[in-house]
């Protein structure tokens, strides 16, 4: 509802400022109860002028005097020379009041001493406040020196003899001997001496202790300590917790200038790699997935955003290597033989990280990596798993991870005799377990036989490697065979036809090592425990020469050699270990080379009695 | 600036990813800390060329 407001003045006046009023109201009815209606007087005199055909002069005049007299409803304002009247649909103007009790400003600049303009980000800010960071505490010389951290300074006396300082005074040095304090009197007193100013310091510490100064040249500072600078670096860059700078292998970025990529673009990688089938290097996902292209500016970014990106992604794993950046996914098709798991190999080729790796005993580190190849001879266990286990000679050999958390990397080995390939991992080793290569199955099973000697040898392609072996006229032996078509499976001797250069002494045949046809295929779990398996290994292959009751065992090192690797990989290095720790095994003095195995003495059926009878006796007490 | 006051790894490191920023490729990590050493010596060095200047004035 709308107030009836009370006009005053004479009955003209009150007529003409009522009219006035509902013509206002009517101009503003849409408009809020305390809402100001504005009008000119000029408007409304030109108005009031047509409806009564009068003079508008005299019609303003008339309008002025009514709502003058009518102030309480009319307000009054002045503008430029213009008379403007203002109302509301309530019937008065009450101009609008800003409440200024509590203003931010007035926060800000109260109490007395406001903060300074620098510190109003801390206040207002658009952007996510900096973490905290430990800011370094300066401890002054005097409390170090107390402590015992740096070594006491002592003035050096003035070492200036009276007799030079006689002869050349100078004005202004800083003297303390007494013949020269005579010279100043004579001469004119000189304005005291400044204090020097505290020499700047431009050695740095290092989070690790070391120190550099950085007046030295950034050539001979990166030549002297480039490993530890790099490294501090890259901890530091690791652990920004702002991400100013991001890594991915050895390369780094700004993080804000990188591209993003959504969830979709994650699923169309992750769709190719499993169409595919195999992992994919960066480039391509990039070309087929994104069309872009190397000629174009910013590609190199994109590959490391790319790269970038994924690394952080749990559904993504890299398998690649430098110079081949390569991406899998999980339920990709696994890379070589199922019948020995990952924890189970880690274990069996746990003896290298062991440091029982004699690999190099032939051949030297700096000699694989000059010429780029290795030489080896395949054991049984290798050639039937298609594994190889990564000793140090295949590690100078082969590529390190890039990454810190690397576990595997997807190699292709090819064997250009025959122009083939088969896709190998690599697997890094962690901790105590060791490494190994795997998928060399179909390679070894069609071309070679154990005891093949065989080449590993680098390409220009940096994720490629080549198998070759020497070729000799085609022979046929019986040879050793793991016979799995049987729910037991066991080992037998087969006819297998082979035209590759062998080691004669590692070639399991029939003729050298009939007996291994008694080994017993031990699961993979029980074949990590090395002790045991050279035990049943002394009990197959070896020369009984003990008695019944006291049975021993005789065997060469040759032989152990070659079939404890029918069950298991070991070295010659651990084999010699083995023999040595283990308490049942002596040296034979009679045959050089030859080991004896005790088997410790097995308990009688009265023993077995007795002992039960014990153990019940104890278990009462 | 002095050496006691630089935290390596910390300090100008805002100044080293605009530059890496600027060159418009990845950089790897030998020519990222050889870049990082000359910017930290670059800081040293003009606070040793101030402080000179400064005593020059003083003097």
């Amino acid at each position: 509802m709308i107030e009836r407001p009370t006009f005053t003045g004479n009955e003209e006046q009150r007529a003409l400022a009522e009219e006035i009023f509902h013509l206002m109201t009517a101009q503003g009815r849409l408009f809020a109860l305390d809402t100001p209606i504005r009008q000119t007087l000029r408007n409304l005199a030109d108005f009031y002028a047509r409806q009564r055909q009068i003079d508008p002069e005299e019609a303003a005049r008339l309008i002025d005097e009514a709502l003058r007299v009518n102030s309480q409803v009319f307000t009054r304002e002045e503008n430029n020379g213009d008379v403007i009247f203002i109302t509301s649909r309530r019937g008065r103007y009450i101009p609008p009041q800003i409440d200024t009790v509590h203003t931010f400003k007035q926060r800000l600049h109260e109490p007395e001493n406001p903060l300074p303009v620098d510190d109003l980000s801390v206040v207002v800010t658009t952007t996510r406040p900096a973490l905290t960071t430990v800011e370094p505490v300066f401890i002054s010389e005097y409390w170090q020196q107390q402590a015992g951290l740096i070594p006491v300074t002592v003035e050096a006396p003035a070492e200036t003899p009276a007799t030079a300082v006689e002869e050349t005074p100078q004005v202004g040095e800083s003297v303390a001997a007494a013949p020269v304090v005579e010279e100043e009197q004579v001469t004119a007193p000189p304005a005291a001496p400044p204090s020097e100013p505290a020499q700047i310091n431009t050695v740095i510490a290092l989070p690790n202790g070391l120190q550099i100064d950085l007046r030295r040249p950034v050539e001979e500072l990166m030549a002297q300590h480039g490993q530890t600078l790099m490294s501090q670096l890259r901890i530091a860059i690791e652990n920004d917790p702002l991400r100013r700078l991001v890594l991915f292998g050895n390369q780094a970025f700004p993080e804000a200038a990188l591209v993003s990529f959504g969830k979709n673009d994650l699923r169309r990688i992750s769709d190719y790699i499993k169409e595919v089938g195999e992992p994919l290097l960066d480039t391509q996902i990039i070309a087929d997935i994104f069309y872009h292209n190397p000629r174009q500016s910013d590609y190199e970014i994109f590959r490391f955003a790319l790269n970038y990106r994924l690394s952080r992604e749990k559904d993504f794993e890299f398998v690649g290597v430098e110079g081949a950046r390569l991406w899998s996914v999980r339920n990709l098709p696994s890379i070589g033989t199922r019948r020995v798991k990952a924890s189970e190999m880690g274990q069996l080729a746990g003896y290298i990280e062991e440091g029982f790796d004699d690999s190099l005993a032939e051949q030297s580190v700096e000699a694989i990596r000059k010429t780029g190849q290795v030489s080896h001879v395949l054991t049984f266990f290798e050639w039937e798993y298609g594994i190889l286990p990564l000793t140090r000679a295949l590690s100078a050999l082969l590529p390190q991870p890039l990454l810190a958390d690397q576990r595997s990397a997807v190699l292709r080995f090819e064997m250009p005799q025959h122009y083939i390939s088969a896709l190998v991992e690599l697997r890094y080793p962690t901790g105590n377990r060791g490494g190994w290569l795997q998928g060399l199955e179909t390679l070894f099973h069609d071309y070679l036989v154990p005891g093949a000697l065989i080449t590993l040898m680098r390409t220009d392609d940096p994720r490629t490697f080549a198998i070759t072996y020497e070729e000799q006229a085609e022979t046929q032996d019986r040879l050793l065979v793991l016979d799995e078509t049987k729910k037991t499976p066991k080992f037998t001797f087969a006819n297998i036809s082979f035209a590759c250069v062998v080691d004669t002494d590692m070639l399991v045949n029939q003729q050298q090592y009939g007996r291994l046809r008694n080994l017993k295929v031990f699961s993979m779990n029980e074949r990590r425990k090395a002790d045991l398996m050279l035990e049943h290994v002394f009990e197959v292959i070896g020369t009984p020469v003990g008695t019944r009751t006291e049975p021993q065992y005789a065997a060469p090192f040759n032989a152990l050699f070659v079939a404890m690797n029918v069950l298991r990989p070991v070295s010659r290095e651990y084999l010699t270990h083995l023999l040595i720790d283990g308490d049942n095994f002596t040296p034979d003095e009679g045959h050089p080379g030859w080991w004896r195995y005790t088997p410790p003495p097995s308990l009688t059926e009265e023993e077995e009695d007795d002992k039960m009878d014990e153990e019940d006796f104890d278990d009462e007490e | 600036m002095d050496g006691k006051n630089i935290i390596y790894g910390e300090t100008a490191m805002d100044k080293l990813a605009q530059q890496v920023r600027a060159t418009g490729q990845p950089q790897d990590l030998q020519s990222l800390t050889e870049r990082y050493l000359e910017i930290l010596r670059e800081l040293v060095l003009a606070g040793e060329q101030e402080d000179d200047r400064a005593s020059d004035v003083y003097r």
